[in-house]
């Protein structure tokens, strides 16, 4: 373990790929950056088309589109990880040949291509689960409405500029308020309303943020904007900082903005808190991974306190919240609080720090992510299925005598969070410690050791609340029933998360390798503005106006 | 000057868009959000040039003096057409959700979860039947 975890950071030479390397099989064309964003589209379009009417027969159609361009995503998703990660490249792709600050860039390092895999394993993982407990209601165009949220969470993994994240933010943003509020149920629409407001705020402060960056500093391209930031006022600088800081937080659910996400997650179908769970605030994550040591590096360093102690109270406020609720499915949407928090501290400690300890805070803080996107969904997943097994999200005990084998992957999925061995929640857990402590970090490393310990007090309480003791005798309701009958369809895609996430935790080497490359390409400002490579004129004007 | 009412004019149109979203109703709700919204495209519009000029396009390439004083920055108007779309998307979406708290209401009584629910306009009553629109799918589940 010792030897798996001691990584060494290299600082890698930036190649934008824009050639078919004949001699690598595997190795692809700058081009395919846009196939995460338009095979969703295509399949999402497709499932509206050939479905009009919501007959029986059409959503078997439109999950087999969704299945197929969720495979076709993955197998992009692949390539472009082999191109990023495997070969320690940066992708570019300017659209229409337009050079860098004038045009769309779409742009993907090691960060994004484990976002991208990751986002198109959690969303198959989903398709399948909803073969098994989706009904016709919740069911009318479920599969269109998750690949277009599935093309939003893609274009922010791509994005090049801060426009574009917008855009793509509010893609993903408006098929979730769709997923949300699904079937209509009055508790749906109550947490709706809630849902839509505030993010909808946010997303006006990230809009008016992009405005200000415009007319402040002149460019919306990332690459461009890393180059001219630093030498702005850095009274600007510090005010876009602190703006885009409360966006991202506020989407990734961190503590003082993430009321929205407890009041809304238990409401929809498990189906669709099982995919928001894994993907959504996630999104926010990466993209507070790929800001801030892009465009603010010294501000990462200045605020590494405020990130900590926002990280802090993320865990705190999460993990105590989860012991105030008594749904089995709000109790799990708190600890998605939780869990944020374990990867802002993994920014915090990308800040300061050694140099050692600085490549490797940010690698841990990845390697949580791959964990938690997976683990998350696992037993949101699980956590959903115990709810509409028994026909209601109350804790009444006895599941593990009436469902065993969904205990049983309960278990090991909730053991994963809360981080005991030999799950993948121990080794992210491991390395975000060693991280804090080789940084010095010592009340970081407490805090974060003190919630693991909380976690795992609520996931036992959750054990004997929801699973051990007598069971009770519901009635179960005519779909609970029906459920019943096809419950291998559900617990398939839980026990394949599960298996991913052990795997994980045993073979955690490469993993962490991966991340660890990730992490060197994000904090690699160079290397990022070399990739894209944005022009500061336009040749014909600095031709003529030479004269 | 027209600089000044511009940002005199945003912060007016923020402020009121704040105000009409503290209010309970939905419809001030979704009045606050379209201000709100305006407010942020008269923000991104004021940052071009608040000028009259001509498109930034050479027609004439030889004939060009390379002067780009008298161009108009065309790009913050592009992002908020962008911005208009999304907005009016969400806006749509967010009058749609309204209509079907309304028709709700009207059937019903929404449940609220907790006793300060600022969405729940009576008290928690019992749960009436489920009866909506949906009622012509068949797998209708009573677990609400």
């Amino acid at each position: 373990m010792d030897g798996a975890l001691r990584v060494s950071i290299h600082y890698p030479q930036s190649v934008a790929v824009d050639k078919v390397d004949i001699e690598n099989f595997m190795e692809i064309n700058a081009n395919w950056l846009i196939g995460p964003i338009v095979i969703p589209l295509i399949g999402a379009a497709l499932g509206l088309v050939v479905a009009p009417g919501n007959r029986p027969l059409e959503v078997p159609l439109q999950r087999a589109l969704a299945v197929t361009a969720l495979l076709a995503n993955l197998l992009v998703a692949l390539a472009i990880f082999n191109s990023t990660i495997l070969h320690d490249q940066r992708m570019v792709l300017q659209m229409g040949f337009w050079q860098a600050p004038f045009g769309i860039t779409l742009f993907a390092d090691g960060l994004s291509a484990i976002m991208l895999t990751l986002t198109a394993l959690v969303a198959l993982a989903t398709v399948l689960y909803a073969m098994g407990t989706l009904d016709q209601r919740e069911g009318m165009n479920f599969h269109p409405l998750l690949l277009f949220l599935v093309l939003g969470v893609n274009g922010a993994f791509l994005a090049g500029d801060l426009f574009n994240l917008y855009v793509f933010f509010e893609v993903l943003l408006m098929a979730s308020f769709v997923l949300l509020t699904l079937g209509g149920r009055p508790a749906q629409v109550n947490g709706g309303i809630r849902y839509v407001v505030l993010n909808l705020l946010a997303s006006v402060i990230f809009l008016a943020t992009a405005g200000v960056i415009y007319g402040t500093v002149g460019t919306l391209n990332l690459a461009h904007l890393a180059q001219r930031l630093p030498a702005a006022p850095p009274a600007l600088q510090m005010a876009l900082a602190g703006m885009l800081l409360i966006t991202f937080s506020s989407k990734a659910g961190l503590f003082p903005l993430f009321f929205w996400l407890p009041s809304s997650y238990h409401t929809p179908h498990p189906v669709v808190t099982a995919l928001f769970g894994g993907l959504l605030t996630k999104v926010g994550i990466y993209s507070l991974f790929r800001i801030y040591p892009l465009l603010f590096p010294t501000f990462l360093v200045a605020w590494q306190p405020l990130i900590l102690t926002i990280a802090a109270l993320t865990m705190v406020v999460g993990v105590f919240g989860a012991m105030t609720v008594d749904t089995l499915r709000r109790v799990l949407s708190f600890h998605v609080i939780s869990q944020v928090g374990y990867m802002v501290m993994g920014l915090g400690l990308a800040a300061g720090g050694p140099e050692s300890a600085v490549g490797f805070g940010l690698a841990a803080g990845i390697f949580y992510l791959i964990h938690h996107m997976i683990v998350k969904t696992a037993l949101l997943m699980a956590g959903g299925a115990a709810e509409l097994f028994s026909g209601t999200g109350r804790l009444l005990g006895g599941l593990v005598k009436q469902q065993p084998a969904l205990a049983v992957i309960f278990f090991v999925a909730a053991f994963s969070l809360a981080g005991l061995p030999p799950s993948s929640g121990f080794v992210a857990k491991l390395g975000l410690l060693q991280s804090a402590f080789g940084a010095g970090q010592w009340g970081i490393a407490g805090v974060s050791l003190l919630v693991s310990l909380f976690t795992l007090m609520s996931m036992v309480r959750l054990w004997q609340k929801g699973f051990a003791g007598k069971p009770v005798d519901l009635v179960p309701s005519p779909s609970a029933q029906q459920l019943r009958q096809r419950q291998w369809l559900t617990l398939v895609p839980i026990a394949l998360l599960m298996t991913l996430s052990l795997g994980i935790g045993l073979f955690s080497g490469p993993v962490l390798r991966w991340s660890s490359v990730a992490a060197a390409q994000v904090l690699d400002r160079a290397g990022y503005i070399q990739a894209v490579a944005p022009t500061d004129e336009i040749p014909l004007l600095k031709k003529v106006t030479s004269k | 000057m027209i600089g000044l009412v511009l940002a005199l004019l945003v912060a007016v149109l923020f402020g009121t868009g704040v105000y009409l979203i503290l209010q309970r109703s939905p419809v001030r709700l979704i009045l606050g959000l379209g201000l709100l919204s305006h407010a942020v495209n008269l923000l991104l519009f004021g940052t071009g040039a608040l000028k009259r000029g001509i498109p930034p396009i050479v027609l004439d390439k030889a004939a060009f003096s390379g002067d780009i004083r008298p161009f108009v920055d065309p790009l913050p108007q592009a992002l908020i057409l962008t911005a208009i779309v999304i907005s009016f998307g969400i806006t749509a979406f967010m009058i749609a959700l309204a209509n079907r708290r309304n028709n709700l209401l009207l059937q019903t009584t929404l449940q609220p979860e907790r006793a300060d629910d600022p969405f729940a306009l009576t008290k928690p009553q019992p749960q009436p039947a489920l009866d909506d629109d949906y009622e012509w799918l068949e797998d209708v589940r009573n677990s609400g």
